[in-house]
């Protein structure tokens, strides 16, 4: 047998959530078997989920827009008719393709698409082998395409296994109770049937291929999870409400069931290999199997899909691979750099994907060259063929139809083959949206908008709202969200959701939480409560948000995002342990996720435990190098406070910052003239325009920024601000580019004082106490504070206004130390003109 | 052949396949279909026999 070599199974819709239970009973000892001797982890998906895309994107290591491949079906060459998609609509070349090239024999079983079979050096067993026709009294000839190579066919054809030969025996493991089945009414007992024997015939091609051929890299795929999944996880435990009794108590064991199922073939096939052979088992995405089950299926192209779910699995075993880990930031598109790394083959730099390097006991740096489909060779590229294969492509295109992924399509073929075409363009739309390639998705969204009814076009719609969030154009995504709403549409969106999270982006919270409160009472969603849980925290209503980031976590505990904006209300509570124990549970689900690290490092800092929270920081600013200031800023704070040897509770603030900005801050008439007048004397440079003159309410001067005041809509003019001193009053903190170190004092007045001084300014009268006005500047005070703790890069020093008057000397002091800078002080003392402290309480 | 195969087969008697199937049988591969094949194959020969 020969050494290096590679076996790839492909479990479509394998889930972690069921894998766990069935192992702890000891119901998958094969898969355990490959978990404890390798590595395992997430998979992470793409979108939209579909599987050939998502399969074909796991062997070429490109997205779909660079593979080709983008849904289910695809028209045919001469646009006269539509099928399931094919081997042509791939234009990249696959492993095996690169393989062949090297002289190197690759074995595929199922992979989908593989048919038309490629004629590479080795065998092609394609997703049409196992296709059989559902009437039994009717033959089903393989295509001579389905096959490769044709003449060795005979070796074969007799693995296949037929739904009629389905028997008690292989069905009562399943269904327990199969014999009350009322089949006339449920069509349970007959998918299984399909499911089981297209699968054993697979199976069958493998073991006949692992058992009798010589072979290097070899690929078998298996869609019997997902099949199960698809037709009966709504009867899985727990049961919903919704779901008949009855046939819960019968089918509840057969998700499961295919589970044990496809572990009992893999141990089978672990017996045909030798102990040099790497094994990958993986999965292209999850499948929902908690509260987010989808019950009632929307009429919408493709729907099954919304069961899918982020996470696939991924486990790996072999020679060089390491023992009894977990490995992380696993996508699909990095299977195939990691395997032709594996066979010490280079990547092409056209891939999205990279090696994962962490699986591997001994390593090399990969190598590169520019793309494998640029290299001259025989590549074993599929040639055009004019063959006709209807009666499998009719067969597949039932299937597909018959889980729901594809409608019925429409008899005159040139409407079945417009509305694949939209498919198509739809899906690579969404693939342009995941890349965060904005313009190319808008570009066919707003194309696909043109089309004619019945085209339903909020599909469109609800992904063009998605990016005018992320660019905000805000009045753009209302405007989208107007037309869904006027729409017909099948698809029940919740349309209040993505009006919250419109309402947000544009700084109106509190209209966002009085519309998700209200949806809450009919839908309580994980991510209906996390954004609740946001805005509570938003709200500075920590307690509460807690509580409803709680619920969120219940329905949904694999949401790293749930955790961390967890982690993060407990560091405003001050429950700095359990702050810390929610990050790290956000990590473990996404370890590159860069704000969980961020919030792990504060929560240490806070326990004092410096040296750790120095390497969350460091990994923050790693993940997240251009954007992460505060991971930085954290970092270099908690160096000094190393270096200094000063305790957790110290704080850092008696440092120059190189190029910090000196800002003076409080609520209007709270001193902020006087400070900056004083800055300016003992000095330091001031960022002013003079543009408001000197007046009787401030004969000094004002010392302003005129930009200052639209800060919310343009911050960029601070960089002028660095080693300087700027006027800025405390609402408006809240705007700054988190890029820069701020020294920040902040004039506390009393703040009848401040109210009183304030009333004169604007000529209202002074008896009458505004007692709204005292409570908001309330809130916006205890706002800063909440402000400066989250802000590494931000320092406060606060300065009493009237203590500053009466007793300078020991201010003055403070401040020079604070801002780390030689100050005139004895000039600083001479502004003080008591005759101008009025307004006194 | 690999001591891992030799093992396989001293688990698995082709003449003790049941008539029915089962999905151990199945879980095998190529050699537990075939083998079941052969005997629902030798069954509806001995029935055919039978009849006559």
């Amino acid at each position: 047998m020969k050494k290096n070599k590679l076996l790839l199974i492909g479990w479509d819709a394998a889930d972690w959530d069921i894998i766990w239970p069935l192992i702890a009973e000891g119901k998958m000892p094969a898969l355990k078997k490959l978990i404890e001797n390798g590595v395992y982890g997430n998979m992470s998906t793409m979108n939209p989920p579909y599987s050939p895309m998502l399969w074909t994107s796991v062997v070429t290591g490109k997205t779909p827009d660079k593979h080709g491949v983008l849904g289910f079906i695809e028209v045919s060459p001469d646009a006269t008719t539509v099928g399931p998609v094919t081997t042509a609509s791939r234009k990249t070349r696959a492993l095996w393709n690169i393989f062949h090239n090297k002289g190197m024999k690759s074995n595929l079983v199922g992979w989908w698409p593989s048919f038309p079979a490629e004629k590479i050096d080795g065998y092609v067993i394609s997703d049409r082998f196992s296709k059989t026709h559902r009437d039994p009294t009717k033959a089903t000839p393989i295509s001579e395409l389905a096959i490769h190579p044709w003449d060795k066919k005979d070796d074969f054809k007799d693995l296949r296994m037929f739904p009629f030969e389905i028997t008690q025996a292989h069905l009562y493991p399943f269904v327990p109770r199969a014999h009350e089945v009322d089949q006339e009414n449920h069509k349970g007992l007959n998918a299984i049937a399909k499911i089981v024997s297209a699968n054993t015939s697979l199976h069958n091609a493998a073991t006949k291929l692992l058992r009798t051929t010589e072979w290097d890299f070899m690929a078998v795929y298996h869609d019997m999870i997902d099949h199960f999944c698809h037709s009966f996880m709504k009867y899985y435990p727990p049961k919903p409400p919704s779901v008949n009794q009855k046939n819960y108590d019968i089918f509840k064991e057969a998700v499961r069931g295919s589970y044990v199922f496809q572990d009992m073939m893999l141990e089978r096939t672990l017996q045909l290999i030798d102990d040099d052979t790497t094994v990958i088992v993986m999965s292209d995405h999850g499948f929902e199997s908690g509260a987010k089950r989808i019950l009632d299926m929307p009429k919408v192209q493709a729907a099954p899909a919304l069961e899918h779910r982020q996470f696939g699995i991924f486990v790996a075993s072999g020679p060089n691979i390491k023992k009894n880990e977990k490995v992380f930031g696993m996508g699909l598109i990095d299977v195939a750099p990691t395997i032709l790394h594996h066979f010490g083959l280079p990547i092409g730099r056209d891939m999205d994907g990279k090696v994962i390097l962490d699986i591997f006991k001994e390593t090399t740096p990969p190598a590169y060259i520019e793309s494998w489909d640029k290299e001259e060779g025989d590549f074993a590229d599929l040639e055009p063929t004019e063959n006709e294969d209807t009666l499998s492509d009719e067969e597949t295109l039932q299937q597909l139809i018959d889980l729901g992924y594809v409608e019925k399509l429409d008899e005159k073929f040139e409407v079945a083959i417009k509305k694949t075409r939209i498919d198509l363009k739809h899906n690579l739309a969404r693939v342009y949206l995941g890349k965060k390639d904005f313009d190319s998705s808008k570009k066919l969204l707003l194309e696909l908008l043109e089309e004619e009814p019945p085209t339903d076009l909020a599909p469109f719609l609800m992904d063009l709202i998605s990016i005018a969030v992320m660019e905000k154009e805000f009045e753009k995504a209302n405007d989208y969200l107007h037309k869904v709403k006027n729409s017909k549409t099948q698809v029940k969106y919740n349309l209040d959701y993505t009006e919250a999270q419109i309402l947000t982006e544009m700084g109106e919270p509190e209209k966002a939480l009085v519309i998700l409160e209200k949806n809450k009472e009919t839908n309580t969603t994980g991510e209906v409560l996390f954004r609740i849980g946001k805005l509570k925290y938003q709200f500075r209503d920590f307690e509460n948000a807690r509580v409803i980031l709680e619920e969120a976590i219940e329905k949904e505990p694999q949401k790293a995002t749930y955790h961390a904006a967890m982690a993060e209300t407990l560091l405003q509570l001050d429950e700095y342990e359990e702050a810390a124990e929610y990050a790290l549970t956000s990590i473990e689900l996404v370890k590159y996720y860069p704000n969980a690290h961020f919030l792990l490092g504060q929560a240490l800092e806070q326990l004092g435990d410096l040296d750790n929270a120095k390497i969350a920081f460091e990994m923050a600013s790693k993940l997240k190098p251009k954007e992460f200031h505060p991971a930085k800023q954290s970092l270099e704070n908690i160096t000094k406070k190393i270096e200094l040897n000063l305790s957790f509770e110290d704080d850092v603030t008696n440092v120059y910052r190189e190029n910090q900005i000196t800002l003076v801050s409080g609520l209007p008439r709270s001193g902020t003239s006087l400070m900056m007048q004083m800055l300016d004397k003992g000095g330091i440079s001031i960022l002013q325009d003079k543009k408001r003159v000197a007046d009787i309410s401030n004969p000094k001067g004002y010392y302003e920024y005129e930009p200052v005041m639209s800060i919310y809509k343009d911050n960029s003019w601070l960089e002028k601000g660095q080693n300087k001193g700027i006027k800025i009053v405390a609402p408006l903190l809240k705007y700054l580019d988190n890029q820069y170190r701020y020294k920040i004092i902040f004039m506390k007045r009393d703040l009848n004082e401040i109210i009183q001084s304030q009333q004169k300014m604007i000529g209202k009268n002074e008896d009458v106490f505004p007692v709204k006005l005292y409570n908001q500047f309330q809130k916006l005070l205890a706002n800063v504070q909440v402000w400066d703790k989250k802000q590494p890069g931000v320092e406060i020093l606060y300065i009493d206004y009237k203590g500053l008057l009466i007793d300078p000397e020991p201010q003055l002091d403070k401040i020079e130390k604070f801002l780390g800078v030689s100050l005139n002080k004895e000039q600083m003392k001479s502004c003080i003109d008591m005759s101008l402290y009025r307004n006194r309480s | 052949m690999s001591n891992k195969n030799k093992i396989a087969r001293q688990f698995f008697d082709p003449n003790t396949v049941p008539l029915e199937g089962s999905l151990g049988i199945l879980a095998l591969g190529d050699i537990g279909f075939d083998a079941w094949r052969k005997v629902k194959k030798e069954n509806n020969i001995k029935k055919i026999n039978e009849k006559k």
